[in-house]
């Protein structure tokens, strides 16, 4: 079962972020079914990786998208993407180093955070692109 | 779990089982008003109106005598002609002239409800004063009275609160009066229910009482339907998360929202820890929750008290308040999260039940998202509260919340010794472990999270 089962909770109302959002939601549960399979094959550093590059790309997509409409809570917005970015660099450096967080705490911060930032920070950034005919 | 949770019907699932009706062929007193009329009250309170007979025609009470304990014993075990209620009187009464004492009583003993009616005192007390009960309604009332002083107190506090409302929306004269008959007997239900129910039973008995308050104001109070619509809708919620029948706007009529506004602010009004303030973010914190005419006219009564002592102290720290709205955002957080994580695309009862437990979480984090904590934490920063004015709405706005989720906690916990599926949910159990966490926020001086 995965960790996340993408609904239309999730959705935003705007279909490339949507897009990117799933894709991130596909990162997460290869990274959590790897996990819970206890495979050694599996490269748990290179998922990681590849989820805060494919994570800076989205939010370059939204900034832009929040330019392209001016919108207003754009500096909150920005910032918790930025406090976003610079929380997951330490705790990956943690990891990297053999102290911080264990894998699954770092597995079930990205959880929390992706949820809790569509449901609030997006579904607004969502409702203002929609109005002004972003959809 | 049955599908139709979301929208059940609370009067549905767990009738008021010794509530006479009116419609049943057999009519015995209920076991909890008898008891009132007894045990709450000295020998000789209550007298017979009339001779009082059971169905197979035998006299058990001639007219004018005081009723004992014997006979009170034998009214719960036979079935009678008439319902016990409209054959008995108090011999002292509640009288109507009575009101306007309790209300001054209360006015100087709570400022909040006293500025709140003060611009209309005059119309409520001439509403109050032009009243006349019935004999059956001055006896549930004074059997409340007897019940719990307190209660009757609250009644006329809800009834003022109303009048005052209706006296400002200008309402035609000749319907406050209905209003004031439902505000007098929005809670007489509680005699109908056990006085001290078991824990598994206080919730339940909760939910029931504006039901039975309205079944009891019509079919043995004598008061029109239209009475007992208001009563049944004092708890409903324009956005329909009230109860028992969690009503949507459109089906409760305007009058009733009065009623069922008031009857929701009297708790702040009454009590001078809270005040003007709490009952003005009350009634603010969801959106579509009240009439938008009635928040704005408690919010501009508000606004006003807090102009005329601009230098109160600071209730708690800043840092303090900060501290525990952050605490909150980040329990509220872990919940909306937990419930996010249940629901799918089809709508299972598992889903289902997660769903509506959303919907009665979201507002709260909406609420709270309102304070600002939520930008501060995004910008790196912690929300303090420069004035003590804002201080003492973001103290007011904390509380309330926490006052919200307690309560649902207790909804749950019940729900789930109702419903099949929440009473095997490991959902269920870790979403109330996290609302009885926040229990703990407005006490815990050590901070627990970012």
């Amino acid at each position: 079962m995965p960790m996340i089962a993408w609904s239309n909770q999730f959705s935003v109302g705007v279909q490339e972020v949507d897009k990117q959002h799933q894709v991130l939601v596909g990162i997460l549960n290869r990274l959590s079914s790897a996990l819970d399979a206890q495979d050694k094959d599996f490269d748990s550093h290179k998922v990681i990786d590849e989820m805060v590059q494919y994570t800076v790309y989205h939010f370059g997509t939204e900034e832009h998208l929040m330019t392209q409409i001016g919108y207003a809570a754009k500096a909150q917005h920005v910032a918790e993407h930025q406090a976003f970015v610079h929380q997951v660099g330490e705790m990956v450096g943690q990891l990297t180093q053999g102290h911080g967080p264990s894998l699954e705490e770092l597995l079930i911060f990205l959880r929390d955070w992706l949820i809790s930032h569509i449901l609030h920070s997006d579904r607004d950034l969502g409702d203002a692109l929609n109005l002004a005919g972003v959809r | 779990m049955p599908d139709a949770h979301p929208d059940h019907d609370m009067t549905a699932q767990s009738p008021a089982q010794h509530l006479y009706t009116g419609t049943t062929p057999a009519i015995r007193a209920n076991p909890y008003l008898a008891q009132s009329m007894w045990q709450d009250w000295s020998e000789g309170a209550i007298h017979s109106a009339q001779d009082i007979y059971d169905t197979s025609g035998a006299m058990l009470w001639a007219k004018s005598q005081a009723l004992d304990a014997e006979l009170i014993s034998r009214l719960v075990e036979r079935d009678l002609r008439q319902p016990i209620e409209l054959c008995v009187i108090a011999q002292d009464p509640v009288k109507e002239a009575e009101l306007v004492d309790i209300l001054q009583q209360l006015c100087a003993s709570s400022p909040a409800l006293d500025a709140a009616i003060n611009p209309h005192r005059k119309a409520v007390i001439e509403v109050l004063q032009g009243l006349t009960l019935t004999p059956q309604e001055l006896l549930l009332i004074s059997l409340l009275r007897q019940r719990k002083r307190e209660y009757l107190a609250h009644s006329v506090a809800v009834t003022a609160i109303a009048l005052t409302i209706a006296v400002e929306l200008e309402l035609d004269r000749r319907l406050l009066f209905a209003l004031a008959h439902a505000g007098l007997l929005h809670d007489v239900g509680r005699l109908y229910l056990p006085p001290e129910p078991a824990a598994d039973e206080k919730e339940s008995a909760y939910y029931q009482h504006p039901m039975v308050s309205a079944l009891a104001a019509v079919e043995l109070g004598k008061m029109t339907p239209e009475v007992g619509h208001l009563i049944a809708c004092s708890h409903e919620r324009l956005d329909g998360s009230g109860f028992p029948r969690q009503l949507q706007e459109d089906q409760i009529p305007p009058r009733a929202r009065i009623l069922l506004f008031a009857e929701a602010i009297c708790r702040a009004l009454l009590n001078p820890s809270l005040g003007l303030l709490r009952a003005s973010v009350s009634a603010r914190l969801v959106a579509r929750e009240f009439d938008g005419h009635m928040t704005n006219w408690i919010g501009a009564i508000a606004r006003s008290e807090q102009n005329q002592n601009p230098d109160r102290p600071m209730p708690v720290q800043a840092s303090t308040i900060g501290r525990r709205l952050r605490q909150l955002h980040a329990q509220l957080g872990r919940a909306v999260v937990l419930l996010s994580l249940t629901i799918g695309e089809s709508l299972t009862a598992r889903e289902a039940a997660a769903l509506w437990l959303q919907k009665k979480i979201a507002p709260l984090q909406y609420a709270l998202r309102a304070s600002g904590v939520e930008d501060a934490l995004a910008l790196g920063l912690h929300l303090e509260p420069e004035g003590a004015i804002e201080a003492a709405e973001l103290e007011a706005l904390l509380a309330e919340i926490l006052h919200r989720l307690a309560h649902f906690a207790r909804y749950v916990d019940w729900q789930r010794t109702e419903d099949e599926f929440l009473s095997s949910s490991t959902m269920a159990r870790e979403l109330l472990k996290i609302l009885q966490s926040c229990a703990s926020i407005l006490h815990k001086e050590s901070p627990s999270c970012p």
